[in-house]
């Protein structure tokens, strides 16, 4: 939306949620399959919560926002405008790098350069597999960021993410989802069991939301209409 | 005994020297503390956003979370200064003892910001503004930087700890 957009309305009712559910939820899927070839490592993750929010407090994200966490932040531009947060839990990050080093790792507010790409890594390919996954029904092309990590307590991160929404869109709509790693072979999702190692969040301003739902009712239209 | 209130993101509280305000993660958010030392009263509030006149959507009220009593919903850093200084005063505190503190304007994330200060810089800039209107002195300050930092004010003491996790 630019700066002299009138303000939008912001609705989304049951059906616009379940539809971006299902959108998300394939976009998710992909990116986990992605970052379980990555890290070589089973990753599952939780069907998507989907609303539409102003301010939050930390704790309706996070269940434990005091403590240091890590985030890798994506900016989606084109046909899906938004950003993409990943955050993961002290031992997540730890578990993540030393996958994926090979070598143990300390405190994870003194990574290296070594480390934090590695973390831009896992944001690129989490975000590239869920733009391959909701690709095909997006009628333009979407593109990502470079990804920021920051390292801090979650709800310094979930506050200033939640400033600069707020700043841009007044509402915004949000996709949460639960990360497990190394969940049992039994587990299908984080729900029911498993703590969430990690969280997904998708962050689409109202305009990108109306976009998105374009999107997947013209798809389910193409999907409905008669072959002849 | 201190009494324990934990002001959250868009929050105010004013209290007396029975209280210990508390609020944590504030990250580009600016967290403005008005004291008045000789009534041992005070208040803190934790502010998102710069200016009321210049937001893009100055209007929209919050309802995604309940709010405990004694507390209000304060978005921007001008009208936050403005609250506290009519609160305080309404508990018998003077605006002429009143001195303030800053905490918060950090830039967490370059993705986020639509200009090269960031949010953190203008809300601290609106509220250092705003206090000069009122005549306010800022004590002390912590600002700025790259990082998250939690506060906890005495307002027994008019003593502000400000601690940073990383």
């Amino acid at each position: 939306m630019s700066d002299q957009s009138p303000a939008h309305t912001p609705s989304l009712d049951s059906v616009d949620a379940d539809q971006l559910r299902e959108l998300l939820n394939i976009g998710v899927s992909h990116a986990s399959t992605k970052l379980s070839q990555f890290t070589n490592h089973r990753i599952t993750i939780s069907v998507p919560t989907v609303g539409l929010q102003s301010v939050v407090h930390p704790h309706d994200y996070l269940p434990n926002p005091e403590e240091v966490s890590g985030a890798i932040l994506l900016r989606f531009n084109g046909a899906l405008e938004g950003f993409m947060l990943l955050i993961f839990t002290e031992i997540a990050v730890r578990h993540l790098l030393e996958s994926l080093g090979g070598t143990p790792v300390g405190d994870i507010r003194t990574l290296d350069d070594y480390q934090r790409s590695a973390l831009q890594e896992v944001g690129n390919i989490v975000a590239g597999g869920m733009l391959g996954g909701i690709g095909p029904l997006l009628s333009g092309k979407a593109v990502q960021s470079v990804p920021d990590v920051v390292i801090d307590s979650g709800a310094s991160l979930i506050n200033s993410i939640v400033a600069g929404l707020v700043h841009a869109h007044g509402h915004y709509v949000a996709i949460d989802v639960s990360i497990c790693v190394d969940a049992r072979e039994d587990v299908v999702a984080c729900e029911g069991g498993d703590p969430a190692l990690g969280r997904l969040f998708l962050f689409l301003g109202p305009d990108a939301a109306d976009a998105a739902l374009g999107f997947t009712r013209a798809y389910l239209d193409h999907a409905k209409s008669p072959r002849v | 005994m201190t009494r324990i209130v934990e002001v959250r993101i868009a929050e105010l509280f004013v209290g007396n020297e029975e209280h210990t305000i508390v609020t944590n993660g504030v990250g580009s958010c600016i967290v403005v503390l008005l004291y008045d030392p000789i009534m041992k009263i005070g208040g803190l509030a934790h502010a998102i956003l710069p200016r009321k006149t210049e937001a893009r959507y100055p209007t929209i009220e919050f309802a995604a979370h309940s709010m405990d009593a004694g507390k209000r919903f304060v978005k921007f850093a001008d009208e936050a200064v403005g609250l506290l200084v009519d609160d305080i005063e309404s508990l018998g505190g003077k605006r002429a003892r009143m001195i303030a503190k800053l905490v918060g304007g950090a830039r967490m994330f370059s993705l986020l910001e639509a200009d090269k200060y960031g949010i953190g810089y203008h809300n601290t800039e609106a509220a250092r503004a705003e206090l000069a209107r009122f005549g306010i002195p800022i004590e002390t300050e912590v600002t700025g930087g790259t990082v998250g930092r939690n506060v906890r004010f005495d307002l027994a003491t008019g003593i502000a700890e400000v601690i940073t996790k990383v």
